[in-house]
């Protein structure tokens, strides 16, 4: 019984602070008017990174000012994650209306930038969806950006009966939503991203707000 | 040294006596359910696999990997989620076996444990079947089923 109580508190405690800790990275959500995704009530301007595109030219998020951005980390060897989330990705773009299409640019930014040349890039990103754009970098570029939107990614050498040196990246799997103006509205956890029309619908309401 | 010899005698009984019951029934007791394998772009080494594997039998098996003559390797692998600074990181791992306990399932799917197909010879487009023989032990059991290809989940 005492044992029982114990834990709960524990457990508990364990909720509050790492609930207290997400908002204050964060900034509270909007919870007065409820999205599919984490809405920040106060949306921050984003980091507006410059990368290098799969054609091997300069990138700069804010040269997509007017559109909605919708961002995510990951790297072409990965055989799950990376795929899927593109997967999803093409579904969500496939359930907006034409006009919305073209309101909305997704990015796949690589954090294994030894490994994912532009050329790479080409060949993966829009074979998702033609529309879709990949962006590498120097490693320092990968880095600051990753970081400014709290991302984290790790090499994991793998068995070496794959290969020498074989390794795949641990990396945070969210999808960022970036709005017209350049700000960071929202973000989508992996689990979501499933819920391809709900996102579509998050998008649709994105945009429609940005025209006031 | 004897204990490890009456152990590998032990071993192999074990095996031959359930290896026996399967070829009785004919292969492993396991059904495939809802196999597919992710169409890939040609610049890449790997694809993977999900599907359903059912245990109809008394005993857990072991889904140890597998072949496929699209690809050189194929591996279980596990979905590894982890907290850092409140950001979930997922990640993979290549594990010797998955489990299927018995009269139980095992779900391979897209973000969750699956096969990973590595070394690809071919690309094979959505819409195409691809051989997929499943390794299990104990009893070095397979069985090869035509894994569909698509781009996302069917």
């Amino acid at each position: 019984m005492r044992k029982g109580t114990i834990a709960l508190i524990a457990v508990v405690a364990i909720i509050l602070a790492a609930s207290a800790f997400w908002l204050m990275r964060r900034g509270p959500a909007d919870t007065a008017n409820p999205y599919y995704g984490q809405k920040f009530a106060k949306p921050r301007q984003a980091f507006d990174f410059t990368l290098v595109d799969q054609n091997g030219k300069p990138f700069s998020l804010d040269s997509l000012r007017g559109k909605l951005v919708l961002m995510a980390f990951g790297f072409t060897h990965c055989p799950n994650i990376c795929p899927t989330t593109l997967g999803d990705l093409a579904a969500v773009y496939r359930a907006l209306p034409a006009a919305d299409q073209a309101r909305v640019q997704v990015l796949f930014i690589s954090v294994d930038p030894e490994r994912d040349t532009p050329a790479v890039l080409k060949d993966y990103v829009p074979f998702f969806d033609k529309h879709f754009v990949g962006l590498t970098g120097s490693p320092k570029q990968i880095a600051e950006t990753a970081k400014a939107y709290g991302a984290f990614y790790e090499k994991s050498y793998q068995s070496s009966k794959i290969a020498a040196n074989y390794y795949t990246i641990n990396h945070s799997s969210y999808l960022y939503a970036i709005g017209p103006k350049g700000r960071w509205i929202a973000l989508y956890n992996y689990d979501q991203l499933h819920e391809s029309a709900r996102i579509a619908a998050d998008v649709e309401r994105f945009l429609e707000a940005s025209k006031g | 040294m004897k204990g490890t010899m009456k152990k590998q005698i032990g071993l192999l009984l074990l095996v031959l006596s359930l290896g026996g019951n399967w070829l009785v029934a004919g292969g492993p007791p396991v059904k495939v359910e809802d196999a597919w394998m992710r169409a890939m772009p040609p610049s890449s080494s790997t694809t993977a696999a999900f599907m359903r594997l059912v245990n109809n039998g008394d005993q857990p098996l072991r889904l140890t990997g597998g072949a496929t003559p699209v690809a050189g390797m194929v591996m279980p692998m596990i979905t590894t989620r982890t907290k850092l600074n409140g950001e979930e990181v997922m990640g993979m791992k290549s594990v010797d076996a998955l489990i299927i306990p018995a009269h139980g399932e095992l779900k391979l799917a897209p973000g969750g444990d699956h096969l990973m197909v590595t070394q690809l010879k071919e690309h094979p487009k959505a819409g195409d079947k691809v051989k997929l023989t499943l390794h299990f032990e104990p009893g070095g059991q397979e069985i090869t089923v035509e894994v569909p290809v698509a781009m996302n989940e069917p």
